[in-house]
């Protein structure tokens, strides 16, 4: 969960970056942790399978400025894609602020985007989230490659909530960063805790 | 009493202080989540170091779930050469479970760092056996955050992260 401490003005909030396999999630943070500056970004940690395919989970921590007087760190998180490795993505779901969820766009990874939307699901409410609460960012990836899906595909069958969605080519960072802000606008939203 | 259990922990190192023994190596604790609530050394990894303590700590747990271990004992976790590496171990602090991590090098007996670690969190948690947050605040932080405040938070960097 969110951490707010309120003597030194400060918020700490957890981003996890979710989707199938391949679909692009550590290319989103590889992509903000090129483009930020030294003081903004933590080191990034990778922990990768020989392949350099995500093993467990990448992390980037972001200092941002401040919001009304609140210092602002973000925790970037992704996990890994692959289907077999479900249990170290529950794990990576706890304490979980906002949720991008990173699709393929392309036509035949239609039913990995599936899969692993409704694992997002039942990761969330197996760690107590309410599916309709918790700030959601779809990303519509790959939108560069030749076979893609419409965009009106993509919404009718992964987005019947209407969450906020962009299109995007994080190879070449396009809509990573629309991404990440729509996010954490959610998530600043969603903090508890009113100040008077 | 501190509101916030940062702050109550800090209060806490004032009166309880580490033991000599552990105060020349780097010690550090982290909630659940991967936050980190103390450092003995004010470091650009600590925020990377509490994220993987609860990443070691819960691959671990979930390790011994799949085997249906059971276990009384108190469990231990550790990497080292027999003379440097890190030690974690679990404390609850005020209902919270937390995690300490201690790093150390060149040491003859990591096994007494670590049972003196385990007696000053000991010390911190039952010091802190009765906080309790602040009284809950109620309402959301921010009502509404502007485009131009996340404009403005994110004005780092390259004009990419600008709209």
């Amino acid at each position: 969960m969110s951490f707010v401490n309120y003597q030194r003005k400060e918020i700490n909030c957890k981003i996890v970056y979710y989707g199938p396999g391949l679909g692009g999630k550590t290319t989103n943070i590889q992509h903000v942790y090129k483009k930020t500056s030294g003081n903004s970004r933590g080191q990034m940690i990778t922990l990768n399978t020989e392949n350099e395919r995500t093993l467990f989970f990448d992390f980037l921590p972001l200092e941002l400025g401040e919001i009304r007087g609140f210092k602002t760190r973000f925790h970037l998180y992704t996990v890994p894609g692959q289907v077999f490795y479900e249990s170290s993505r529950k794990l990576i779901l706890r304490g979980v602020d906002g949720v991008v969820f990173v699709a393929d766009s392309q036509v035949e990874k239609m039913d990995a985007n599936k899969e692993s939307l409704k694992g997002l699901e039942e990761n969330l409410v197996f760690q107590g989230h309410d599916l309709e609460k918790i700030p959601l960012v779809m990303q519509w990836n790959k939108r560069d490659l030749p076979n893609v899906a419409s965009v009106e595909d993509l919404e009718k069958s992964l987005n019947p909530r209407n969450a906020p969605s962009f299109e995007a080519c994080a190879v070449q960072g396009d809509g990573v960063f629309e991404t990440l802000k729509m996010v954490s606008k959610l998530v600043l939203m969603n903090l508890k805790g009113g100040l008077s | 009493m501190a509101d916030n259990l940062q702050d109550a922990i800090a209060e806490k190192v004032l009166d309880i202080e580490l033991p000599k023994k552990l105060k020349a190596h780097h010690v550090l604790i982290s909630n659940r989540d991967g936050v980190c609530l103390y450092s003995n050394n004010n470091r650009d990894i600590n925020t990377n170091m509490s994220a993987l303590l609860g990443g070691v700590w819960q691959a671990s747990m979930a390790l011994i779930d799949l085997n249906n271990f059971k276990t009384r004992n108190e469990l231990k976790l550790g990497f080292d050469d027999g003379e440097t590496g890190f030690c974690i171990v679990q404390i609850t602090i005020a209902t919270r479970p937390c995690y300490a991590c201690l790093v150390f090098k060149n040491e003859i007996a990591p096994g007494a760092l670590r049972s003196a670690l385990r007696l000053w969190c000991d010390k911190i948690a039952d010091a802190l056996v009765e906080w309790k947050p602040a009284a809950h605040r109620s309402g959301y932080l921010f009502k509404d955050v502007t485009d131009d405040e996340i404009d403005r938070l994110f004005g780092f960097g390259s004009k990419e992260c600008l709209s």
